[in-house]
């Protein structure tokens, strides 16, 4: 057993301390945990050789008798003073890293983190790259999950649209959610802050190095929460710029004619798109969802019935259910997945919803 | 019964002829002892249940990937283990404890409500069945980690709905054990056992008993909120109808923060008894230890946000509860140091119930210095929601009050049964214990600073391998609890006859009385000197 | 177990029920009261 321990830790990550830090306050968090674990561990081992020294040399076995005293007040007052310096002596370095972590003020970008179930959602709101906007979906393959493939070196921590941020800069990360609540954590940034629905919390980060940093959602939030990472690339200035100016022309061709006409056609195999990486999670990609927590679709009176019904609740969510409201996706999506799902299965009622639909429904 | 004033003899003039035999016997029993017994057979069998679905958990997490179960049904897992460990297993142990020792200790003939203590009892299979049974309905049991944290539990299915009244029905069974613990205690203790001439583990259950009647009503309030924010329209949970689901966090863990010093104060009371009788000396400290576990009782109803540090609350929220919670490592230390000091210059022997007092020692410690480290706001931020929080609380609750229920189970296993257990068997169980429990736990430090979060059946591939040393060590530590139910099963049957007081020094009114102990002990109460 | 005990001990456990649901209480009015 130990040489297979042994054999496992020659090529193994073991890794027994915090990831490496590339901002001056993950330095700092880096520095106090260990001071606090060397602290402890000199404590615990004087305390616990003093009691194995006991258990050596006090044995009845060894013929040790007894002694009978059972109180001193000297020592136990010495033993309740001594811990509480102990104490506030790391409690100040401690606070001054806290106050430093909790001030937000005075940020170069400002990007605002919304999560899923189960994704996340970046909006570039202040500084450069202003109005970029994206989601950022987990990228493993699910054969990888399933066994069926071997896994790659970023299993689990790899994103389709990762968040691009400059190096050197004060980014001040603004956090919320759709639906329940989330937490976006990035180890190497030394950043966590939950993400609250109805809520807006922050934190804040700058980033000594480039490099590709990955980070986990850290609250349970249903079934997908552990597949729902975080990636954040920092890029030199010059990198950035040009990133900024890409994804912005992207932004601008894909956005839609709010008042294009579509047909059923045109519309549904965009409809497929959005379902598989948005829906089918929960009513699944054969639309039979998982009742009675996930209701059907195929042949389900909502999607069957008047138009109006079903757009609500894509706009507004069901309240006391897991359907959350996806009024932050575009007009033309929406009208897309709506269009895709009364045109598949045996759902086949040949309509279509137009994007100006859902934009009137919203009013 | 009639009442005879005066507490005369009249033990030849009862209706015990009437007393049903059989499984009627067990229903319809007042006696402390029976229930006692019956607390802690259904403690252990919780015990293994919920060890079985910790096991479906680390098989899981044995490798990278999904072998085992699917997410909802991990989450489900995780869930129901922590619910049936806390409430089904650990708290029901110490009940069991309680209801055995504390008329023994005190001298009194029974509790002071005996009838209730029978329905305290029997409210709890019920709770046990709808909570597993919770398993099997349409969309699973609740899945939302034992803390039920809306939004995501206003989510869920009818398995949630079912959790919440399991957790009423169980809140309820302890609120009537306390009261009848803290009655007893303060009413029925022989004359001239003054307060503070009681065995610590009276003292130890008489602070519990307070804690649980003054938070477990909290608990069941916020429950309920999350049933009413379900079914009937409210939305105390829920922003858009005006609520804060951080309301929630603030109301579960003003409980739940007290709920762990439920869990570890009768522990501590446990070894305070064990310590001092394998030393062969009285306990150091009596007076401060009463004092130390006292101030950290009133010290846990204000410490409750270092459990949420992540949520956004203004920093000197943050602060006040880091300073404050760094505070109650000062009388835990007393307590420690005292254990430390009674044991030296005593005349130690090592036998099975002293292994699992000194594994106590040494490794709820060790709980105590990670729990430090969490105190600690900026470090926190790294290692909330992480493995780190797994290692230190499966540290303190498991090394720590599992030890000492251990340690109380073969102290008292010849009171029990008049028998001696066979003291190899439980050595071996010490030491497969302590050897897995650490393999399992001890690298999920190293997990969580690594950054694994808790709480996800599948991870990326830097884990893998202390993944895979915790999840041989989980196999290996829940094997070696059959250990414990082999020697239960040997003693029961037979062994060296145990003498009224087998433990050369121990002491304490319940070593008075023949073992096994009779079935009504102290009828009439003894003078204390 | 003679009546005076027993009374005691009814008095005992009355103090102690009616802390539980004071605290009960006081959590359902102070939450289902206010509108945040």
């Amino acid at each position: 057993m130990g040489l297979f321990l042994l054999a496992g830790l020659a090529q193994a990550e073991m890794r027994l301390n915090l990831q490496e830090p590339i901002t001056e306050l993950g330095h700092k968090v880096y520095d106090l945990h260990l001071l606090m674990t060397i602290v402890c561990g000199v404590i615990f081992v004087a305390v616990f050789g003093v009691m194995f020294w006991s258990v050596f040399v006090h044995r009845k076995s060894a013929g040790h008798k007894a002694a009978t005293f059972h109180e001193s007040t000297t020592v136990e007052i010495l033993w309740t003073i001594v811990p509480v310096f102990i104490l506030l002596g790391m409690a100040w370095p401690a606070t001054k890293t806290i106050l430093a972590m909790r001030d937000t003020s005075n940020p170069d970008i400002t990007i605002k983190a919304t999560g899923y179930q189960w994704k996340w959602g970046y909006d570039y709101l202040k500084g450069a790259g202003e109005g970029i906007s994206f989601t950022s979906n987990l990228s493993t393959p699910q054969p990888q999950i399933r066994n069926e493939a071997a896994k790659g070196t970023d299993y689990l921590l790899e994103v389709d649209n990762e968040l691009v941020v400059p190096v050197g800069k004060k980014v001040r990360i603004l956090t919320t959610a759709n639906d329940v609540i989330h937490a976006w954590w990035v180890p190497a940034l030394a950043v966590k802050q939950d993400a609250i629905p109805g809520f807006i919390r922050d934190t804040w980060f700058r980033a000594e190095k480039t490099g590709t940093f990955r980070g986990q959602c850290a609250e349970l939030c249903g079934k997908d929460h552990g597949y729902m990472p975080i990636v954040v690339k920092v890029v030199t200035e010059e990198e950035y710029a040009a990133w900024t100016e890409k994804k912005k022309a992207e932004q601008a061709a894909a956005a839609d004619d709010p008042n294009k006409m579509y047909t059923v056609e045109e519309l549904a195999p965009r409809g497929e798109k959005i379902f598989a990486a948005n829906c089918a999670a929960c009513h699944q990609a054969n639309g039979q969802g998982l009742p009675p927590a996930f209701p059907a679709l195929d042949g389900s009176k909502v999607v069957l019935g008047p138009q109006d019904g079903q757009i609500d609740v894509l706009l507004h969510g069901r309240q006391g259910t897991a359907m959350a409201s996806f009024k932050h996706m575009s007009d033309t999506d929406i009208a897309a997945v709506i269009t895709y799902t009364r045109n598949s299965w045996s759902n086949k009622t040949g309509e279509v919803v137009q994007p100006s639909d859902i934009k009137m429904a919203r009013e | 019964m009639a009442a005879i004033p005066g507490g005369a003899d009249h033990s030849h003039d009862h209706s015990h002829d009437h007393h049903p035999s059989g499984l009627m016997r067990w229903v319809t029993t007042t006696n402390h002892k029976d229930i006692g017994s019956m607390y802690l057979w259904f403690s252990f069998a919780m015990f293994i249940v919920g060890g079985i679905m910790a096991l479906v958990i680390r098989a899981e997490l044995f490798q990278p990937g999904l072998q085992v179960v699917d997410p909802d049904r991990f989450n489900q897992m995780t869930t129901l283990h922590g619910l049936i460990m806390v409430f089904g297993a650990i708290m029901p142990a110490f009940v069991g404890f309680a209801n055995w020792m504390l008329p023994l200790m005190i001298g009194a003939s029974d509790m002071a409500f005996a009838r209730m203590n029978n329905w305290s009892f029997w409210l709890l299979p019920p709770a046990a069945i709808l909570l597993t049974g919770s398993l099997l309905v349409p969309g699973g049991a609740a899945a939302s980690g034992w803390t039920l944290y809306p939004p995501l539990t206003v989510q869920m299915g009818i398995g949630m709905d079912m959790a919440i009244f399991a957790v009423h029905i169980l809140g309820i069974s302890s609120i009537m054990g306390s009261i009848n613990i803290v009655t007893t205690i303060l009413n029925m203790r022989a004359p001239g056992m003054t307060l503070m001439k009681m065995p610590l583990f009276c003292w130890t259950w008489l602070i519990t008993a307070y804690l649980v009647i003054a938070v477990m009503p909290v608990l069941a309030g916020a429950v309920t909120m999350i049933l009413t924010d379900r079914h009937f329209g409210t939305s105390f949970f829920n922003a858009a109808g005006g609520g804060d689901p951080v309301l929630y966090q603030h109301i579960f863990w003003f409980f739940g923060h007290p709920e762990v010093y439920i869990i570890a104060i009768p522990a501590f009371g446990v070894v305070s008894q064990v310590i001092p009788a394998f030393s062969r000396k009285p306990l150091f400290g009596y007076a401060s230890m009463v004092y130390a576990t006292s101030s950290i009782a009133i010290l846990s109803f204000i410490v409750w946000a270092h459990h949420m540090y992540t949520v956004g609350m203004p920093v000197a929220g943050q602060l006040y509860f880091m300073f404050a919670t760094m505070l109650i490592a000062v009388p835990t230390g007393v307590k420690v140091f005292n254990w430390v000091a009674t044991m030296w210059r005593g005349s130690l022997t090592f036998e099975t119930p002293m292994l699992f007092s000194i594994g106590f020692l040494f490794l709820f410690t060790l709980g105590g210095f990670s729990g430090l480290v969490l105190s600690m706001t900026a470090v926190d931020v790294q290692l909330h929601d992480s493995y780190y929080v797994v290692a230190h609380f499966h540290y303190v609750m498991v090394a720590g009050a599992l030890f000492s229920a251990y340690a109380g189970a073969y102290y008292w296993l010849p009171k029990w049964t008049g028998h001696m257990y066979d003291e190899k068997l439980g050595k071996l169980h010490f030491w497969l214990s302590l050897i897995f429990f650490n393999m399992t736990f001890f690298v999920q430090h190293f997990l969580g600073l690594a950054g694994m979060p808790r709480r996800i059946p599948d991870y990326s591939l830097q884990f893998a391998e202390f993944n895979k040393i915790s999840s041989i060590g989980a196999f290996g530590f829940g094997l070696s609890q059959l250990v414990f139910l082999v020697v239960v099963l040997k003693c029961l049957k037979g062994g060296e006859k145990a003498s009224a007081k087998p433990w050369d020094g121990a002491e304490g009114l319940e070593w008075t009385v023949p073992s096994p102990a009779p079935h009504h002990t102290f009828e009439v109460p003894p003078v204390v000197k | 177990m003679d009546e005076e005990l027993r009374r005691r001990n009814v008095r005992t456990a009355l103090w102690l029920a009616a802390t539980a649901i004071a605290v009960f209480v006081m959590f359902i009015v102070r939450y289902g009261m206010s509108s945040q």
